[in-house]
């Protein structure tokens, strides 16, 4: 093959560069945390950051797989609202029968969208975003637009339960993404995933049920969601029908600063946990430096215009 | 072996799509050990009948038989089973994930826990390219090579399964010189493993040089089965348009005018190397080169695609620094590219729109369309080029290869373009347009517009052009009147000094 020296020059530089850009900034972040205050690497900042931020940390690994199929789920916030809604109604009468119905229902949501997107071909972003109106109203009514109370005590306190002075739900964050990167890279579901996502026509000629991967990847995307919805309810102590707005575009922020492509087949979600961690990290600065929330957001914008923009820059 | 019974059977195959009946009672027997050609213009229903053969359509009558027993195909699984791989034009691969996996994406080797073996498949599929002599990294992503390494990778893909039957939709369309005959060296060696292969290409020459029988197909129906040996190259040619051609080309001669674009020691880095060329009114300036000569760049570099970074560019008369496309346009440049798909039309969208994007890239209105004037140019040279066409409405995406480049090259009409820059513009083109082509090329210039040719078929090249220039690494060698040259003269300078030294070593 005559390849010329640049184009291989660019392909080696621009793999290198992918791979060290993230975990560099991840230094730089915490580097810069440190310089700014003596209190961000206290042991009790960082258990802050960490139990502020699992609920979209969670939300984001099902993200990255929804991203890698190539499409993407808006609906995922309203769900953790709707499950902190039934957790707090059924977990009075017994907490195990909440968990399970909230996880069974938030799957169930998952695979109405995967059902609904494949029989109708409507773009997914439409597609979550009705449905994103539709569950969140559905929270609204059985919480009747009020918190709902409810939530046993005890499992309200989970949230900032420690094992040998780490959080519970770092524990919990760091098996949920080796899960899903261990799914993700060996079996054959997650393979299938990355293939639909790169090119559905291919994968079905190579025999691959592109329905049915899309389906389970918005399974797993409810999934997810009911897993964060149970962390969010002991999080926030209650049922919260208008909570958790705008965490889908958290979980969608922290998956494509961690290089997760919209187009589809492209991320990694070790490379989604550090977006997380970075945005986690960004926000928490903020805070400690005193900006305003209002301004807050524009930091994190000016975060994802950098990081993607370099990245797509590069490519061009 | 060549007279044994047939490993895979079609018998009067119909197929229709809603409105159109793609395929009428085709027969078609393949056999071990044997290359059949299939051969046929664009819609001759090609694509329509290996699809069936794979599995990927259903038919909607006839019956298939493998090894004498009938089966119905239902998906490409069910043809896989039965040991009946394609290779298809629009390459099937994934192009995010890494070569290793797309050669196993259907036969991942696993664990015995059922999880992927990674360092198995990546080692394997390290031996399998070895075997064809590729330099191609079982770890680089798909999306990271060329179309022609892409292509490689599809055959080693097809060749890693236990294949009885083996579909290749074109593979020479983007192939050339060593590569191809690195394919044809492949295919021999499947010949005699016993593999039954149907060949499907555009170049016919390929159906001499490979071809042990040959079917041809138009207008869904099969013409005729034919024994190589007792095929011409012009029978062949009638058979696929159903009527006589006298000529597989058409050239005018016309009376060169002044010089209309000259380069001096133009270079772009990395890609472009101190070209200096001039180009005159009505002349067919053709290059000739191996895929990754740098004839592409070229083009796209006075098309202001890729920046010059020394060396002087002279446009009608003026000397032009061209930072873009637009610069180029408004220059009265015209570019059809390779990439018909991509980069030359706009498939989702109407003729009209298309052929529209000219008129709007004259920016001829100052700040309201008035879209009377684009109807009218629209109509006009939709005529003009004989764009074949339910209506001006339709989708491009729904038109035949030749009518998608008319449309492309319509638009450049449009925009009154005066130097058409034309990057293989036949590639894929069935021969009955071809010939519609060239004679409207002669047109084009006889009507005092120049063209600079891109083509790797180098008899196209050698009877379009009035002078042919040679490229290898980058670098123009050698320039030849094309009625000078011959086809051993150019692919001697054509082929890279240090190729040239390792082949002679070996």
């Amino acid at each position: 093959m005559f390849q010329n020296r640049t184009q291989i020059k660019n392909k080696v530089g621009s793999n290198f560069s992918g791979n060290i850009v993230l975990p560099l900034v991840f230094i730089a972040v915490m580097l810069i945390g440190a310089l700014i205050s003596p209190l961000f690497f206290s042991v009790q900042n960082l258990r802050n950051i960490i139990i502020g931020s699992a609920t979209f940390g969670i939300l984001a690994s099902g993200m990255t797989v929804i991203l890698i199929a190539g499409e993407i789920d808006l609906s995922v916030g309203s769900q953790v609202a709707l499950t902190s809604v039934v957790m707090a109604t059924l977990a009075p009468r017994s907490l195990t029968l909440a968990i399970f119905v909230s996880v069974l229902v938030t799957v169930s949501i998952g695979i109405v969208n995967g059902v609904l997107l494949t029989k109708t071909k409507m773009p997914s972003f439409v597609l979550t975003l009705s449905t994103m109106g539709i569950v969140r109203s559905i929270a609204l009514v059985i919480g009747d637009g009020q918190p709902v109370y409810g939530v046993p005590r005890s499992y309200a306190s989970l949230a900032n339960a420690s094992v040998g002075g780490i959080p519970l739900v770092a524990l919990a964050l760091v098996v949920i993404y080796l899960l899903t990167w261990f799914f993700l890279k060996y079996t054959t579901l997650g393979r299938s995933i990355y293939s639909v996502g790169s090119n559905a026509e291919a994968a079905r000629l190579t025999g691959i049920n592109v329905n049915r991967i899309k389906v389970a990847a918005y399974a797993i995307s409810g999934f997810m969601a009911g897993l964060a919805g149970l962390y969010y309810t002991s999080y926030v102590t209650l049922g919260l029908p208008d909570g958790a707005v705008d965490y889908e575009t958290e979980a969608i922020t922290a998956a494509i600063i961690g290089g997760a492509s919209f187009f589809g087949g492209e991320g990694q979600v070790t490379n989604t946990l550090l977006g997380f961690l970075i945005v986690a990290i960004v926000k928490n600065i903020l805070n400690l430096m005193g900006v305003s929330p209002f301004v807050q957001p524009v930091a994190i914008g000016l975060l994802i215009i950098v990081a993607v923009g370099v990245r797509t820059m590069r490519k061009s | 072996m060549r007279e044994g019974k047939p490993i895979l059977e079609m018998r009067q195959i119909t197929k229709s799509f809603p409105g159109v009946r793609a395929l009428k009672k085709v027969d078609l027997a393949l056999r071990a050990g044997e290359v059949h050609c299939l051969v046929g213009e664009n819609g001759a229903g090609k694509s329509t009948l290996i699809k069936i053969m794979t599995g990927a359509h259903s038919m909607s009558s006839g019956e298939m038989l493998v090894n004498g027993t009938p089966r119905e195909l239902n998906s490409p699984q069910d043809g896989r089973k039965l040991g009946i791989r394609a290779i298809y034009q629009e390459l099937d691969l994934l192009p995010t994930l890494s070569v290793a996996e797309n050669i196993f994406m259907e036969d991942v080797p696993k664990t015995k826990l059922g999880l992927v073996d990674w360092s198995t498949m990546n080692r394997r599929a390290g031996e399998l390219l070895g075997m064809f002599k590729v330099e191609i990294s079982p770890h680089s992503l798909i999306k990271d090579l060329t179309v022609a390494e892409q292509q490689i990778v599809a055959i080693v893909k097809a060749l890693s399964q236990d294949s009885k039957v083996l579909i290749m939709d074109e593979p020479s369309a983007v192939l050339t010189g060593s590569e191809l005959e690195r394919l044809f060296g492949i295919i021999e060696e499947l010949r005699k493993q016993g593999v039954a292969i149907v060949y499907i290409t555009h170049r016919l020459i390929e159906v001499f040089e490979i071809g042990d029988i040959v079917t041809v197909l138009r207008d869904g129906e099969n013409i005729v089965t034919e024994r190589i040996e007792a095929v011409t190259m012009e029978k062949l040619i009638q058979w696929m348009v159903g009527r006589e051609m006298d000529e597989q080309f058409y050239k005018e001669t016309v009376e060169l005018g002044d010089v209309v674009l000259e380069a001096k020691n133009l270079s772009v880095e990395g890609l472009v190397k101190d070209v200096t060329f001039q180009l005159r009114e009505g002349e067919i300036l053709g290059l000739a080169g191996l895929v990754g000569a740098g004839r592409t760049e070229l083009l796209k570099s006075l098309f202001g695609q890729y920046q010059v970074d020394s060396g002087s560019l002279t446009i009608f008369g003026e000397e032009s620094r061209l930072k873009s496309p637009r610069d180029a346009i408004a220059k009265g440049l015209g570019f059809v590219p390779e990439d018909r798909k991509n980069e030359g039309a706009v498939l989702c969208r109407s003729i009209e729109e298309n052929i529209s994007l000219g008129v709007l890239a004259k920016r001829k209105f100052k700040f309201l369309v008035h879209f009377p004037t684009l109807f009218k140019t629209a109509v006009e040279l939709a005529t003009y080029v004989k764009i074949r066409c339910h209506s001006l409405t339709q989708e491009v995406v729904t038109l035949s290869g030749g009518n998608q480049q008319k449309t492309v090259l319509a638009k450049w009409l449009a925009s009154e373009s005066k130097i058409l820059l034309l990057d293989e513009p036949t590639r894929g083109i069935d021969v009955g347009s071809k010939l519609e082509f060239y004679k409207f090329m002669a047109e084009l210039v006889r009507n005092k517009k120049s063209i600079i040719l891109v083509s790797s078929e180098l008899p196209e090249l050698m009877a379009l052009s009035d002078r042919i220039l040679v490229m290898s690494n980058s670098r123009i060698r050698k320039e030849f009147m094309a009625d000078e040259a011959t086809q051993e003269q150019i692919l001697e300078h054509a082929i890279p000094q240090e190729l040239r030294e390792s082949t002679s070593a070996s």
